[in-house]
């Protein structure tokens, strides 16, 4: 008698659990489908020593009908290559997750920067997009999603002097011809 | 002066051999002796060749002597980490210290000789 007072007890609480969870689940979904990005990894191939902007890569996308804020950040070696244009921002309202109509997306600008003192190799990380709701929400979970990227660092970039460079290397020749001409002009004189 | 002179010529087309090396050689760069890379040893030596010549001629005019001691080490810096951090910046002002130094050592005028009193 008391062994089955007991199951029908713990059959109830495992019930109240089931429903509890369920409830919270149901919270949750539409917050973890709010955030949407494109591509979920890449390969990047830079030579060292060079400086590339990657920009209009990652595209965040959300489809909830309140905005969202969203942290940026690169985690792993590639952390040391790669920055982002920006840390944070503001994903305005989408149309929801049910309606046809385009969501309001951004676009996340990648800067690589391979400088010359690095052995040619593999390097690979995560670019992390981490979701807070700014208004509404009844849960202040945040949510997480990333983007597998991949680095091959390659041989030695061909240097490009940008135009002050050649302008002072010409000068530096003009004024190294006009001292040696001026110098003999002066042993002449003497 | 004119030891000076010489000097701060051979010094400035040393820095532009440099600088075409850096822009059409730039992996000769790479090799690393005592940690630290070519660039900051080739950097060094074309500089120890103006503070040589500097501190020789420390007898005459004292301001350009004083100013290629002074630069020396700033030079050094200046080609390594632009080297390192492909920073242009930093080349740019490696380039313009023998422009400088070949400027003032073309402006100074010369000292005439005068007989001394011994002489006369």
């Amino acid at each position: 008698m008391e062994t089955l007072l007991q199951k029908s007890l713990s059959m109830e609480r495992s019930l109240k659990i089931m429903l509890s969870m369920l409830l919270i689940g149901l919270f949750l979904v539409p917050t973890v489908s709010a955030l949407t990005i494109s591509p979920d990894h890449f390969d990047i191939t830079v030579e060292k020593g060079k400086e590339v902007e990657r920009s209009e890569y990652i595209q965040i996308s959300n489809s909830a009908t309140d905005p969202i804020h969203v942290y940026a950040t690169v985690s792993g070696p590639i952390s040391e290559f790669i920055s982002l244009e920006k840390n944070e921002f503001d994903l305005p309202a989408g149309p929801g997750s049910h309606s046809g109509l385009p969501r309001k997306s951004e676009f996340v600008k990648l800067i690589i920067s391979v400088p010359r003192e690095v052995p040619e190799s593999k390097y690979s990380g995560e670019i992390i997009f981490t979701e807070q709701p700014t208004t509404g929400g009844v849960l202040g979970t945040a949510v997480q999603l990333s983007v597998r990227a991949n680095l091959n660092i390659g041989t030695m970039a061909k240097v490009e002097f940008p135009i002050y460079i050649i302008a002072m290397i010409v000068v530096l020749i003009i004024v190294i011809i006009l001292s040696i001409v001026k110098e003999r002009m002066r042993r002449y004189h003497e | 002066m004119s030891k000076l002179f010489y000097g701060i010529w051979i010094y400035s087309v040393l820095c532009l051999i440099l600088v075409f090396l850096y822009g059409y050689y730039t992996e000769m760069f790479e090799p690393k002796l005592f940690d630290y890379n070519l660039s900051f040893w080739l950097a060094l030596i074309v500089n120890l060749i103006l503070l040589i010549i500097s501190i020789i001629s420390l007898k005459g005019p004292k301001l350009l002597p004083i100013l290629g001691i002074v630069v020396v080490p700033t030079s050094t810096y200046l080609f390594y980490v632009s080297w390192t951090e492909m920073n242009y910046l930093y080349l740019l002002g490696f380039i313009a210290i023998p422009v400088v130094l070949l400027l003032l050592s073309i402006g100074i005028p010369k000292t005439k000789k005068y007989p001394t009193q011994k002489q006369i």
